[in-house]
């Protein structure tokens, strides 16, 4: 069964993200795929999707919308809250970006701002409708591929969206979004191109605290900092590359890439961010400060079986929504059952749906 | 890096979910051919299963990007496994399919024929006489979807790139830098010189197998008058060709 949401503000940058397109990029057709790969997992979780469906990824401002043709159940995931304005003329209520809700036609959806973050996300229960192409929703705007269009969402878009048959089951919520420690620095493994640097340019990379620049994208991000310098020169007869190499141009300056990289590329590459720390380094933002700390494979490999334990033991303890206090005051109010009894604006006591 | 014999290879970590296989540090047709030949062992490997938690191979000017799924297969294993294949002698190899591409060289398309030409000492003609009488090989593809980087330029055309790159090269351009080739198959901004244009779309989302070129391919550009390419293109948008007619046997 099909649904439809009603694009009215598209937010900042709002496209279909999955976990990626792999198996093209020796073809020269990026991956793309979601920044936090954890958080569209987390998403997926919470409305009974497989880990990567492709969801809404949005950075700063989530999209506003209405349900057109429903009912949808959402999951938001991200740091900020958001209120739905149900079309029943029942009170507005608050949903906050660890949960999974459910719309009914004619709902809208307004969110607030990310806090601290830069992406969030917005999973359907049961997937967006949007095509596939080389086996993934994933949108590379860069190229016009995949997703909605191949671009990001513009006001006025109305999506296919899976409906659900009934609202009867419950919408979940996850305890607590993973956190950082915003000090730690970001792990990387040394290499494809870190003999392209003296062990003292090397011991400088890794010394240093750089500084996110202006210039970060879902390609990639520019750091600020002391140049490096090469022995001979910077440029290699391109290759391929990975996601989180941080490639040194002839400037010195670091450029780490992200989901929408380009496949091969001829700047050396000093190291790699291990993939643990991708997800934390997808939500600096311009300003932000780090050092990078050198580990070896095998420690990264480890590290990796260790947050993938954490994330399972966060899906544990996924556990049904308390309904919001005034929203069921609001529900006992409307069904005239407790007329007069509670007061809309008072806490009542929690009440399982 | 000795490129005659590069029988040891490196293998560079890229991280925990890919590394680089290295046969050597220049552009040269010999090592490429060991790259193609040396992905092909390993896709074989895919297929029988012993490297089957390898997610994609990227295989480039000479080197190969192996991405795996770190929890199926630990970076120590990928790389013992590998070490199990041959690593060829650096020869010549036939490639296993060539493209015969349609190209018109009239100056409306070929937007740098004239300066090329005067900076290589020759006339329009003989630039596009030894353009479209070569033998190309596709190094690799990247950049962007579906562009092919073409080793086989006769030498009497190298030229570095453009001092000022162009804003937008035309879609299908056919262009040269250094010892190489490349068609556009986007508009796209470029620095390389522009020698002429193919209506055959090096991409098209709604083909099949959206990319024309895959590294290993042979390229020759046959050279074509505006009519023909009018006539080709008309029949490309009208849906009446197929790049298989493009196959040389």
């Amino acid at each position: 069964m099909s649904a439809k949401v009603r694009i009215l503000n598209p937010g900042i940058m709002t496209t279909v993200q999955d976990k990626g397109r792999f198996g093209y990029q020796s073809q020269g057709i990026t991956a793309a795929g979601a920044m936090d790969l954890q958080a569209l997992r987390i998403a997926n979780k919470l409305v009974g999707n497989e880990a990567y469906q492709g969801a809404f990824e949005f950075s700063y401002f989530a999209p506003e919308f209405v349900v057109d043709d429903g009912p949808v159940r959402l999951a938001l995931v991200g740091d900020m809250k958001a209120k739905i304005t149900p079309a029943s003329g029942e009170e507005s209520y608050e949903v906050e970006g660890r949960q999974s809700f459910t719309m009914q036609v004619g709902d809208s959806f307004k969110p607030g701002p990310i806090n601290s973050r830069v992406y969030g996300y917005l999973a359907v229960q049961g997937g967006i409708e949007v095509p596939e192409f080389l086996g993934s929703q994933s949108t590379y705007a860069r190229s016009k591929l995949g997703g909605f269009e191949g671009r990001a969402l513009a006001q006025d878009d109305v999506v296919s969206v899976a409906s659900i048959a009934n609202t009867e089951s419950q919408d979940l919520a996850v305890p607590s979004l993973p956190e950082w420690n915003q000090s730690d620095p970001i792990r990387i493994v040394l290499g494809p191109q870190d003999d392209y640097f003296s062990d003292d340019q090397q011991a400088l990379f890794l010394s240093q605290t750089y500084s996110v620049s202006r210039q970060v994208d879902r390609m990639g991000m520019r750091l600020e900092g002391e140049a490096l310098k090469h022995i001979t020169g910077a440029d290699i007869a391109s290759d391929g590359i990975a996601i989180g190499s941080v490639q040194v141009p002839a400037n010195g300056l670091p450029i780490i890439l992200l989901a929408d990289h380009q496949t091969a590329g001829g700047y050396s590459k000093i190291a790699t961010v291990i993939t643990s720390d991708l997800p934390r380094l997808a939500h600096m933002k311009a300003g932000n400060s780090f050092s990078f700390r050198s580990i070896s494979v095998d420690d990264a490999e480890e590290i990796l079986m260790v947050e993938e334990k954490a994330l399972m033991s966060l899906f544990d303890k996924i556990a049904p929504m308390k309904p919001d206090a005034t929203q069921i005051a609001a529900k006992l109010y409307k069904s005239n059952l407790v007329s007069g009894v509670l007061d809309a604006n008072n806490p009542v006591p929690e009440v399982e749906a | 890096m000795s490129q005659e014999q590069p029988s040891s290879i490196i293998f560079l970590p890229c991280g925990d979910t890919a590394l680089s296989v290295e046969f050597g540090r220049e552009v040269d047709p010999l090592i490429n051919a060991q790259v193609m030949a040396f992905d092909e062992e390993i896709q074989k490997l895919r297929v029988s299963g012993e490297l089957s938690a390898i997610v994609e191979t990227i295989p480039s000017f000479r080197a190969i990007l192996i991405s795996y799924d770190p929890f199926k297969i630990r970076q120590s294993e990928v790389i013992e496994i590998l070490k199990s294949i041959p690593v060829r002698k650096a020869e010549a190899r036939k490639p296993t399919r060539v493209w015969e591409l349609p190209t018109c060289y009239d100056l409306e398309f070929g937007l740098d024929l004239e300066e090329v030409g005067q900076r290589c000492n020759k006339s329009v003609a003989e630039v596009t006489d030894l353009h479209s009488k070569a033998d190309f090989q596709v190094y690799m593809l990247g950049f962007m979807p579906g562009l092919g980087y073409l080793g086989g330029l006769p030498d009497a055309l190298e030229l570095p790139r453009r001092s000022e790159p162009r804003v937008a090269v035309p879609l299908g351009s056919v262009a040269i830098a250094g010892k190489m080739s490349v068609i556009y198959p986007w508009e796209s901004p470029g620095g390389w010189h522009v020698l002429g244009r193919t209506p055959v779309p090096l991409f098209d989302q709604n083909a099949e197998r959206p990319v024309l070129l895959s590294a290993g391919d042979g390229v020759a550009f046959k050279s074509i008058d505006r009519k023909e390419y009018d006539d080709l293109a008309a029949r490309i948008s009208g849906g009446s060709f197929s790049s298989e007619e493009l196959l040389k046997s």
